[in-house]
């Protein structure tokens, strides 16, 4: 049978897979055959849960409720750090609510919002739309007293359910024309959503000068990792709004000028990003953490460059030549060196490095050693015949390799067991 | 009956579109973190957590293909996973705790033998090098085509065929071996 044993196997899974035939091979179909269950119950309460991202606007109070249940379900289980900074953006935005409008009346009831779209289309049931300003404003700002004029400076538009602002306006029928000819409390920033208490009927209500202005910081919705690109700021990142004078020199307020820019080092969940996190070039080398690059040559001929590529995981091994010696009384010139591999103890040895094939002593022994272990191959350049390949290995690995290639000594490569066996790291046939 | 690229096209708006979407979904994405995780409560939050970044952002989401979408969830689900194993990374594993694992094809009088051997076999799966966990789980459990899961880790598709064959391999040798060994 001339057939590729590994394409055998591969359409034996997908038989199973994607057919649901048995594949005739019992850890195929055991595997199969394990996939976990969930309760019903449970399966049905997400699912209702998420339905509730499309109820009308009417029902906001009761969707809020129930989102922010799971919603600190979600966080209880998250990250300590971006925990952490979620409390304290949170805790800062609170404060400077706090000294915002500690000294503001609470005649607002009443006030909603102009219903003035974006578009002009009827917002759809399902959307989730806010007030937010259209450009800058100063605190005191009185607004156009007819729609067609205050849908120069605000209108509506799409947000995530769970960003939105406390006392944010949400787009509905009973909001219209109550923005008409109010004042605005605070300064607002152009995209800042326009809360229900940040507007009041007497200009004589509005907010002492010193008021801290909440500007927007863009955050990352979920981990961002290092080296990928952002591609989609409207579901990567997200804005949260901190007061002016605590947000970090270099963070952004804007997704959009983010995109396609690529992520240097990771970002984790609900931190905000600066300019020191991401650059305009896509990263050449990205090491895992506490390796280093090491580049080597190889010869294209001999070794195996021809068919790993970049992301495979390798072994290295080299071909040594021991040779016992008396130091006491013996000498073998330009050949005495300490050698240290990460797998095994310091070993003080005699090394004779000379390449295979070359006239060597009798008492030597040719040993076949492990001096890499599972070095991912970060980038491969093709030299006229032979190759340079970049490795990801451990800093004493990477003195072991230097060593190794200064020394003239033969390597080899094999793809990695991924470090699933503990193959022997030292052959002496 | 809409194709999903039409359900995915009206999901962001129809609640209806969404569940259809949900329910295709649903049994996969908790497979596939169901096996990854050691408890039945944490392959309940995270399913959850998953389903809702999906629900916030399927706006946003660009059709790019048959798969397209498949990969874009399990992504999400990966992201997720690798977020929940840096919090609990000195989590140990127990049989006692695991989800329930679909038995019920066999009768009654075999189902206690083959819980053991589906325990014996996640206990192999869990010995295997995480990315080839991922493989296995995305593959089997997920239901990926090599192509999506390739999309999902940021591999090449043959890349992810071999790791996959690999990975069956030594799951065979040691399944056979314990058969062999119980």
């Amino acid at each position: 049978m001339n057939e590729n044993p590994e394409k055998h196997l591969l359409d034996q899974i997908d038989q199973r897979v994607h057919q649901g035939q048995g594949s005739g091979d019992a850890t195929i179909d055991g595997l199969a055959a394990s996939v976990p269950r969930s309760n019903p119950a449970f399966q049905q309460r997400l699912e209702d849960e998420l339905m509730c991202y499309f109820q009308t606007d009417g029902e906001r109070e009761a969707i809020m409720t129930t989102m922010t249940t799971v919603r600190h379900a979600e966080w209880g289980k998250g990250p300590v750090l971006p925990l952490t900074l979620v409390a304290a953006m949170l805790a800062l935005v609170l404060v400077a609510s706090v000294l915002t409008f500690a000294n503001r009346p609470s005649n607002n009831t009443g006030i909603v919002a102009a219903a003035v779209t974006q578009t002009g289309s009827p917002t759809p049931q399902s959307a989730f739309r806010i007030l937010v300003a259209y450009q800058n404003l100063p605190r005191g700002f009185q607004f156009p007293t007819t729609v067609d004029e205050l849908a120069n400076y605000v209108g509506y538009v799409d947000w995530p359910l769970d960003m939105a602002p406390m006392n944010a306006i949400i787009e509905s029928e009973e909001s219209s024309n109550k923005l008409l000819g109010q004042y605005l409390y605070a300064d607002v920033v152009r995209e800042q959503p326009i809360l229900t208490n940040m507007v009041v009927s007497d200009l004589t209500d509005i907010a002492p000068e010193t008021t801290d202005l909440l500007r927007p910081v863009v955050i990352a919705q979920s981990d961002l990792a290092a080296g990928s690109q952002i591609e989609r700021p409207a579901e990567q990142l997200a804005i949260v709004y901190w007061p002016s004078s605590l947000i970090p020199e270099g963070a952004y307020e804007n997704p959009a000028d983010l995109l396609g820019l690529y992520v240097k080092e990771d970002i984790a969940q609900w931190q905000p990003v600066f300019g020191v996190n991401v650059q305009a070039e896509a990263p050449v080398l990205m090491l895992p953490t506490n390796k280093v690059a090491v580049t080597i040559p190889v010869n294209l001929i001999a070794a195996v460059p021809y068919w790993f590529k970049v992301g495979d995981v390798v072994d290295i091994r080299a071909d040594i030549i021991f040779v016992d010696v008396d130091p006491q009384f013996q000498e073998l010139p330009g050949a005495t060196v300490v050698f240290v591999t990460p797998n095994s103890q310091s070993q003080e040895v005699i090394v004779n490095p000379a390449p295979m094939g070359s006239a060597t002593p009798a008492n030597y022994q040719h040993i076949v050693q492990v001096i890499a272990r599972e070095a991912e191959v970060l980038s491969i350049q093709p030299m006229e015949g032979n190759a340079t390949v970049t490795l990801a290995v451990s800093p004493q690995e990477a003195q072991v390799l230097t060593w190794a290639v200064e020394s003239g000594m033969p390597l080899s490569f094999s793809l990695s067991t991924d470090g699933e066996a503990t193959p022997e790291a030292t052959t002496n046939p | 009956m809409p194709s999903e690229r039409e359900l995915i096209a009206n999901a962001a708006h129809d609640p209806e579109a969404f569940r259809a979407l949900y329910r295709a979904y649903f049994p996969r994405v908790y497979g596939y973190i169901g096996y990854r995780v050691n408890s039945r409560s944490d392959a309940e939050d995270l399913t959850a957590e998953v389903f809702l970044k999906v629900v916030k952002s399927i706006r946003g989401f660009e059709y790019r293909g048959e798969g397209s979408f498949a990969a874009w969830i399990f992504r999400i689900a990966h992201n997720v996973l690798g977020s929940h194993y840096r919090k609990d990374s000195q989590e140990s594993f127990s049989l006692d705790e695991v989800p329930d694992m679909a038995s019920d094809e066999l009768p009654p009088d075999q189902n206690f033998l083959q819980a053991e051997q589906l325990a014996q076999l996640r206990m192999h799966v869990a010995a295997l090098s995480p990315r080839r966990q991922e493989i296995i789980t995305l593959k089997f459990f997920g239901g990926l085509r090599n192509t999506e899961i390739a999309a999902v880790l940021g591999l090449d598709e043959r890349t992810v065929a071999a790791y996959l064959c690999r990975a069956v391999q030594d799951l065979q040798r040691l399944y056979i071996a314990a058969e062999k060994n119980p």
